[in-house]
């Protein structure tokens, strides 16, 4: 058996399932009086893309649909924000958070259905690369309709939410706001895949002919799973644009679809946890690399760096002036963050689809899926 | 009028058109049979009929209805399961999951009698609800194929070569299912390369070859028929 598995199994293995949940968000929920501010903005990001992980695991996880254009709903959910409550916007209309919160949702579902309703008869491949294309005309409209989302100079002074005279403005309120979306997402999320629709989502993924063959009514419940992947990534751009405070279309590029894919495929498709620990690798670590702290801590191995510069200096005698040298060793995370940080994912998601294609935390039924060829699971009563 | 009619049926895919202008019908209370050789146009008939694929000519008439624009969601609503070439068990869903899977467009939630009456045809499947169906051995996919589709209370089951790849022992018993579930009430159209069981167990029969009806009649006939034998049965 596979030691990682194992390992998993015998930490949260002996909890009661029922208790987990809870135990693990008390201790998530005691973080801020741990850790100092940047941490928590770094579990802010965490958690956004928990959120959006969660909601784009309901379109590629549970229905099957590959999604790479899911930038677009977080686009559309931010620039709602934005052109709805930017003092620099076009229209000039200071509308209420929490009145343009719920609108961007919505807005951001019926860019899920706009985009649903041409690609419904595609599948696999060809639905990755219509989606992917959907993403770059949500970008290009952002640069282009200057009269709209005032193009390339952004919007700025993003209104934050308020509840009375409170405001949610620290990096420690953000956290607890990002934490309580993150849980109400999962929640649904999870509730959905065990109801009919969930069933009905689990048929179409694996043959979509059988599944209508059953009765199911393809048409409604692949544009459901668009909507709702859809309105969470709304919901998201909805937090992040208010938390950041300024947007411009640079931030709405592939790489936001590409870093929520990642979190969903290396996590475990389908998989909460999965998306949890996901998002923790490939959006924490990136960030605690880029610490002050991470530097100071690294400038001590100075000595190693002068080591293997020596190394390499010697290397250069024998062929020569064909190496660079190491940077400062305080530089080291930066760098490994910034420039090699795509080698690196993607690296990380080749090893993960070769050792592991079931994700590092693989939902029940994706498990069963890569298992059931030479591993038969004993009988046992009905669900 | 019949239960169900097809007339004229055209039906492919792309560029190929698998079937050609056919015409049959099955009876309330029938089990009708579809033999032919490999490409014949079998499972295309039954995808067109269910709704699977679309027909691109040509009349369906289940009860009364016309099917041919018909999504086939509500085709199954109307009363017809098809049970696909190659079972189309979902690996993931359990044993139970499945069943309800077949049960998934009734509107009542009543399920338990029609459970106990699967677990009755295929005890082996009351033995496993909680094993994935991808883990079950190839007949005992093929119960739970025919078992879901029953979960709908079909009045007519479409059939696509349930004995594939199955024991001899096994295909007796499907057959004899087979029998038992039209005594029970519902009308069968199956498809089969089995062809001499298929006509033993058929009220009707009907020969498809390159995508056209070439011969029909009652089971016993056709299993007598000197081309039939030669051609579907083995003999010289
Ligand atoms: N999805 C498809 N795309 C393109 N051509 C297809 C498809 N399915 C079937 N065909 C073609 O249509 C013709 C009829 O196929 P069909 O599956 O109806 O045959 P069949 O009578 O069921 O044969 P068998 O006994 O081998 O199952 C064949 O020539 C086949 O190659
Ligand atoms: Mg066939």
């Amino acid at each position: 058996m596979n030691p990682i598995r194992q390992l998993g199994d015998t930490t949260v293995g002996r909890l009661p399932a029922a208790a987990r949940w809870p135990l693990f968000l008390a201790l998530v929920a005691m973080l801020p009086f741990l850790l100092s501010g940047v941490w928590i903005q770094m579990l802010f990001f965490v958690g956004l893309f928990i959120v959006l992980g969660l909601g784009l695991n309901v379109v590629v996880g549970f229905a099957g649909l590959l999604d790479l254009g899911y930038v677009a709903f977080f686009a559309a959910g931010a620039y709602s924000l934005g052109i709805m409550t930017s003092p620099g916007s076009p229209f000039d209309l200071n509308m209420n958070f929490w009145l343009v919160l719920p609108l961007g949702v919505l807005i951001a579902a019926s860019f899920g259905v706009l985009l649903g309703l041409p690609v419904l008869p595609l599948r696999g491949d060809y639905l990755a690369i219509v989606t992917l294309g959907f993403g770059e005309i949500i970008r290009l409209f952002l640069v282009n309709r200057e009269d709209v989302t005032a193009g390339s100079q952004g919007l700025s002074a993003i209104a934050r939410p308020g509840i009375g005279s409170f405001r949610i403005e620290t990096f420690t309120h953000w956290f607890y706001f990002i934490l309580v979306a993150a849980v109400i997402v999962g929640f649904i999320a999870s509730r959905l895949r065990d109801s009919r629709i969930g069933r009905a989502w689990e048929a179409i993924r694996e043959d979509e002919d059988v599944a209508a063959a059953m009765g199911v009514n393809k048409v409604k419940y692949k544009l459901m799973a668009f909507a709702i992947g859809a309105s969470v990534g709304g919901l998201g751009g909805v937090l992040y644009a208010s938390f950041i405070g300024f947007i411009n279309p640079a931030a709405f590029s592939l790489q936001v679809s590409i870093d929520v894919i990642a979190v969903v495929i290396i996590g475990g498709m389908g998989s909460t946890p999965g998306v949890i620990l996901g998002s923790l690798v490939l959006v924490g670590f990136p960030r605690i690399l880029q610490f002050k702290a991470t530097a100071d801590f690294l400038s001590k191995f100075e000595w190693l760096r002068d080591g293997l510069n020596g190394i390499i200096a010697a290397a250069d005698t024998v062929v020569p002036g064909s190496i660079g040298r190491l940077p400062a060793a305080s530089e080291w995370g930066r760098e490994l963050s910034d420039d090699t940080r795509f080698i690196i994912f993607g690296a990380l998601l080749v090893a993960i689809m070769v050792l592991r294609p079931e994700g590092l935390v693989p939902s029940r039924r994706r498990q069963l899926e890569f298992e059931s060829d030479d591993q038969p699971v004993p009988a046992g009563g009905a669900a | 009028m019949a239960l169900l009619e097809v007339s004229g049926l055209i039906a492919g895919y792309g560029a190929i058109t698998a079937v050609k202008g056919i015409d049959l019908a099955v009876e309330e209370g029938e089990i009708v049979t579809l033999i032919g050789s490999n490409g014949a146009g079998k499972s295309t008939t039954l995808r067109a009929v269910s709704g699977i694929i679309r027909p691109r000519a040509g009349t369906v008439t289940f009860g009364g209805r016309r099917l041919e624009r018909m999504a086939p969601h509500r085709i199954v609503q109307l009363g017809m399961s098809h049970v696909p070439e190659g079972r189309g068990i979902f690996h993931r869903l359990s044993v139970y999951e499945n069943l309800l899977m077949g049960a998934y467009q009734r509107k009542d939630r009543d399920l338990d009698s029609d459970l106990q009456r699967v677990y009755e045809l295929f005890p082996r499947l009351k033995e496993r609800l909680g094993q994935p169906g991808g883990t079950l051995s190839g007949g005992e996919q093929q119960m739970l194929a025919i078992g879901r589709a029953l979960m709908a209370r079909p009045r007519l089951l479409l059939l696509d070569e349930p004995s594939m790849g199955l024991s001899p022992l096994l295909v007796e018993t499907i057959f004899a299912t087979i029998t038992s579930i039209r005594d029970q009430g519902a009308t069968v159209l199956l498809v089969e390369q089995n062809a001499l069981m298929a006509l033993e167990i058929a009220d009707r029969a009907y020969v498809l070859e390159s995508g056209q009806v070439t011969l029909k009649g009652t089971g016993e006939e056709l299993g007598r028929d000197d081309s039939v034998r030669r051609a579907y049965l083995g003999e010289e």
